[in-house]
């Protein structure tokens, strides 16, 4: 037993080696462009690469859009600001989409605004207290998901660079769910420094809401805004205080509930050394489809012991959801939040493209068929 | 973009994210492949297993937890780093690296998980720098005298310190099972 072969049962982030000779990145980027490419089998739908080069058409398309009856934030539509949390090209039915489950035109919280009956409202541009502005620039929501866009803005003259791996930025964010006691935090983030000043970033938020439509308060509060820089280790606090956001704009749309019977399929569960404990079978009951998201709960046909889930990892996994629409082409749906029992339990999913429940056919996971009726 | 957006993106498909890890670590990466096949092999051969490290990353995104892609990126590095020296015949030399010779097996055979927690616990107990000095040497294969130049120290220090780390992974070794 030698010592340098167990240490490859470690991984070691915190060691600095000495760079004495930077390499050509855009080389290495072009040896694993060859790379992927000489992987890549016959063409086949929705290979990586293939869905690599849609996702840049995509982008291209999006840009291209100009047409004006879209709700915009400074110039830019909903569809535009949110480009990068959807796969693939959108459809024009699935911008309007967007645009009706979302908003770019927030109001200033009634405390901080100046009213006379006389004057038209100002502009919102956003909540300045000590100094820095959060001006929202959209936000979508379907009952079950909450994408949240805010630009902030540190006094001019200060700098905001841009989030890197080493340097992450977290934003603050209250949101207190109605008759929700337990309010979760945004599933995923992201920084963005695109038409951006200095001394600004966007900061985008993905609230996912598992099992239960939830009702959004009317104001959210933005309260503080953090850097972690890895290389010097400590957190940073760039600002803390409250800066209220207007959400009453959003309001959750109608969803598609269907109790599902005869939807029967095996399950395996596994311990941490991915050894199979139970199997077992369950059966899909019921169906919550909103734009979108996918809820699937599920029951197994015979409760499973009560201390499994203090033994196993985790539940079964249910993944691999398709939407496949009346022509043939398909949604992808990516695993989101669960929440399980001895007795069953509720997956989310979350759909890579809005969905549009009149051009749908069904959905398709674990072998099974949810045929979707037209609405 | 945050990592775990970058992580999400790539298992996607989407080779923009991907590019930009290459981007922000490749002068990283490079560096602990050039540490471990030195001299031995020419840049071309350091840029190709950098390259493999990103494949690597493109084919298995979803085996990486968010806040630890540095350590994932670097750990594949080493292994692929290694790979290429046994391939040409060579090997690191080390100092007393063998802890338990082939003839004398521990009692039975210990998961990855276990060495795992063992050799963390070890490094746990080093403290600083000593822990620096078994890293650089016993994972980064970087030789006594360049830790020493590197560090700012004199051999005998880096060998007593090494030492003294090994000593430190045979005792938790030791509680864990193992007859040395």
């Amino acid at each position: 037993m030698k010592i340098s072969e167990m240490m490859q049962t470690i991984q070691d982030d915190t060691v600095v080696l000495e760079q004495e000779e930077a390499v050509d990145s855009e080389k290495i980027k072009n040896m694993v462009r060859q790379r992927i490419h000489n992987s890549l089998p016959a063409p086949k739908q929705n290979h990586p690469f293939r869905k690599f080069v849609a996702l840049a058409v995509a982008a291209a398309m999006v840009l291209s859009l100009g047409t004006t009856a879209l709700a915009v934030s400074q110039g830019r539509s909903i569809a535009e600001l949110f480009r990068n949390w959807f796969a693939g090209e959108l459809e024009s039915e699935q911008e309007t989409m967007l645009e009706e489950l979302g908003t770019t035109d927030f109001a200033p919280d009634a405390s901080l605004s100046v009213e006379s009956e006389e004057e038209e409202p100002p502009l919102f541009s956003g909540v300045t207290r000590d100094g820095i502005t959060v001006t929202p620039m959209a936000a979508v929501f379907d009952g079950y998901r909450l994408l949240f866009q805010v630009k902030i803005a540190l006094p001019e003259g200060e700098v905001l660079p841009e989030a890197t791996l080493d340097y992450q930025y977290t934003l603050a964010v209250q949101l207190h769910i109605i008759d929700q006691v337990w309010c979760p935090g945004p599933v995923e983030e992201s920084f963005s420094k695109e038409n951006c000043k200095e001394n600004e970033i966007i900061c985008t938020q993905d609230w996912q809401f598992c099992g239960e439509k939830v009702t959004l308060p009317n104001t959210v509060h933005v309260v503080a805004l953090q850097v972690e820089n890895k290389q010097t280790a400590p957190i940073d606090t760039i600002f803390e205080g409250e800066w209220p956001i207007d959400l009453s704009g959003l309001s959750a749309v109608e969803e598609v509930s269907m109790e599902l019977s005869d939807q029967s399929f095996p399950v395996t569960i596994y311990n941490d050394e991915m050894e199979a404990v139970v199997s077992t079978s369950a059966s899909l009951t019921h169906m919550m489809l909103s734009p979108l998201t996918v809820n699937l709960t599920y029951a197994y046909h015979e409760a499973l012991p009560d201390d499994i889930f203090a033994r196993c990892w985790s539940d079964l996994r249910l993944d691999e959801l398709t939407a496949v629409k009346k022509d043939g082409s398909t949604i992808p749906f990516q695993t989101g939040m669960a929440d399980y029992s001895p007795s069953g339990g509720s997956c989310q999913f979350i759909a890579e493209q809005p969905l549009i429940l009149s051009e749908l056919d069904y959905l398709e996971i674990q072998g099974l068929r949810i045929p979707l009726s037209n609405p | 973009m945050e990592e775990k957006t970058l992580l999400r993106r790539i298992k996607q498909g989407d080779t923009a994210a991907l590019e930009q890890v290459i981007e922000e670590s490749s002068t990283y990466i490079a560096s602990i492949v050039r540490q471990i096949i030195g001299t031995s092999m020419t840049m071309q051969d350091v840029e190709e297993v950098t390259a493999d490290v990103f494949f690597a990353l493109w084919q298995q995104a979803e085996q990486v937890k968010p806040g630890h892609l540095k350590g994932y990126l670097g750990a594949i590095a080493r292994h692929k780093a290694l790979n290429k020296l046994r391939e040409l015949g060579q090997t690191v030399e080390l100092e007393e690296d063998v802890l338990l010779p082939e003839e004398q097996q521990p009692d039975r055979l210990y998961t990855e998980k276990e060495q795992k927690t063992m050799v963390e616990a070890a490094l746990m107990e080093m403290g600083q720098p000593d822990r620096e000095i078994f890293l650089r040497h016993y994972y980064y294969c970087q030789s006594v005298a360049e830790i020493g130049k590197r560090m700012g120290m004199n051999l005998s220090t880096v060998k007593s310190r090494l030492s003294r780390g090994r000593k430190k992974l045979k005792k938790q070794l030791l509680e864990g099972g193992f007859s040395l």
